[in-house]
């Protein structure tokens, strides 16, 4: 499972790599709208490493998983007047980081699946987080701070999900970071991620 | 594990040798910018002077403090000690912001990380509030809001259709967006992949006086002859890298050393100051785009020996004056 998702992310970079070189060899040098969208999107495929706990009464390991950043609505604290603050899946930077509170969605895999608490492979996440900026208004370092909810169904238990808090600490323009988040449950207890999105 | 291992390694090197240089360059001053620590320069105190037609001050890189009579503008702003918090610049910044006494105008020419820095922006702002924020369209994506009153300009077409852009009035200056052959963006694809735009050159006349700052540009001779036949510029400040063979011409984005003496020759510029290099190991050694330009303008199979007094050579701080 881990080697197969290592060689759709090496496939992925090189398809965004062909498609981003050929049009940077364009000579009327304009503006490549279907360049921009199709990259971007191929580079929504990218996902984020995880660690997430697994733990029953007597048992307790750490499961190694992957998620995808998507983020459907942001509003920037620091949008300039030529800009709309209120931003959609594509998030600009720096309206972003520069101070912005945004609604996220994560979908989940853990690769090798729940062995203790029952839980199923496949989550997905929805909440929010307030970005902070910390250095360079926020380019060099920001962090974040939120709450979401993991839909997540528990084939012993039959729960559907469980609430968490999350932080994080972010770098080069948001585009790369940590995330800690502490889930209110019992069985998965907390999980770190390394915060990968590209816009 | 070793076929995991070698995915891994394929990634990094796709990344790597891509195209994407910046990597390359920050992988390269890794261990500069951890053991290192900016070369000293030698700064004024009283950059603004009471009675002065034209000054322009090289803070390194391309920060430019120009004074034009009684106008203090300052171009490309960048005064932080790294690149993207990580590259270290290789001389420190040649001015003390604190003693800019007075400031009517900034200007940005493209948002890449080297010539638009938030913060330098942030501490200008609370300076001088009452200071103008003048940059291209298309860079408004890449600013955040500042206590500025920030001025959007129509650039030129870089279509290769205009190369005049529209003019405004700045607090009683006359800018003229010109023509530069550059890319906009900052974080990586949108810059070489996606093309975006929000590029421009500036030349600003007030009174008598004209002074060209070209931004990053790569050379195109019919633009320049033009920007050269519309304006009577007294100071080009032109940038003279990065260049891997500065003697060669057919860099797209950035003129070599000989591109920016052709180019200076198609402005008609009475002088002409280089700027960007120095402060960022590109391709080579630093200043070696300035080495190869000394080489040109006294080597006699070239045609710049003309130019010689007319290229005025600043070190990182220093100020030259015209009364």
């Amino acid at each position: 499972m881990r080697m197969g998702m290592l060689k759709s992310v090496t496939l992925i970079l090189a398809v965004v790599l062909i498609v981003a070189n050929a049009s940077a060899q364009d000579k009327n040098f304009t503006q490549r709208k279907t360049t921009k969208y199709l990259t971007w999107s191929l580079l929504q495929l990218i996902p984020s490493p995880t660690l997430v706990s697994d733990a029953n009464k007597d048992n307790a390991r750490v499961q190694f998983g992957f998620q995808w950043q998507i983020i459907p609505v942001n509003f920037s604290f620091r949008a300039n007047k030529f800009v709309s603050p209120v931003q959609f899946f594509m998030v600009n930077p720096v309206r972003r980081v520069t101070g912005s509170a945004e609604l996220f969605v994560q979908p989940e895999v853990v690769t090798a699946g729940f062995k203790y608490s029952g839980f199923n492979n496949f989550a997905v996440s929805t909440g929010g987080r307030f970005i902070i900026p910390i250095q360079e208004l926020g380019e060099n370092i920001s962090a974040s701070v939120g709450a979401k909810y993991t839909f997540r169904k528990n084939n012993l238990t039959g729960e559907d999900g469980y609430s968490g808090i999350e932080a994080g600490v972010y770098f080069f323009g948001g585009m790369m970071g940590f995330q800690f988040v502490k889930n209110l449950h019992e069985n998965n207890k907390y999980s770190v991620s390394i915060y990968l999105k590209y816009f | 594990m070793a076929k995991k291992s070698l995915y891994i390694l394929l990634i990094i090197l796709s990344v790597s040798v891509s195209g994407c240089w910046v990597t390359r360059i920050a992988v390269n001053s890794i261990e500069d910018s951890i053991f290192d620590e900016p070369q000293k320069v030698k700064k004024i105190n009283n950059p603004v002077l009471d009675s002065v037609k034209i000054a322009v001050l090289w803070a390194g890189h391309s920060t430019s403090l120009v004074q034009l009579y009684d106008k203090v503008i300052i171009f490309d702003p960048f005064f932080n000690k790294r690149f993207s918090g990580l590259m270290l610049r290789k001389t420190e910044l040649g001015l003390f912001v604190d003693s800019i006494k007075r400031l009517d105008a900034i200007f940005v020419s493209h948002p890449h990380i080297d010539h638009l820095s938030f913060s330098s922006i942030d501490k200008l702002a609370d300076l001088f509030p009452k200071a103008k924020l003048v940059f291209p369209e298309g860079v408004e994506y890449y600013l955040p809001d500042y206590n500025l009153e920030m001025v959007r300009v129509e650039k030129a077409d870089t279509k290769f259709k205009r190369f005049i852009g529209k003019p405004v009035y700045v607090d009683g200056m006359k800018v003229t967006p010109v023509f530069a052959y550059h890319f906009g963006g900052r974080y990586g694809f949108d810059t070489y992949s996606w093309l975006e735009e929000g590029v421009t050159g500036y030349v600003i006349e007030y009174k008598d006086v004209c002074v060209y700052y070209s931004g990053d540009t790569g050379y195109y001779e019919k633009a320049f002859k033009e920007i050269g036949n519309n304006f009577k510029i007294n100071v080009a400040i032109i940038p003279i890298g990065p260049c891997r063979n500065c003697d060669s011409i057919g860099f797209r984005f950035h003129t070599s050393s000989i591109e920016a003496l052709e180019l200076f020759k198609d402005v008609k510029a009475e002088y002409m100051i280089p700027v960007h290099y120095g402060a960022a190991k590109y391709f080579t050694d630093e200043n070696k785009p300035l080495d190869v330009m000394n080489q040109l303008l006294n080597d006699s199979t070239y045609a710049f020996r003309d130019l010689r007094d007319k290229v005025i050579q600043l070190k990182v701080g220093e100020q030259k004056v015209w009364k």
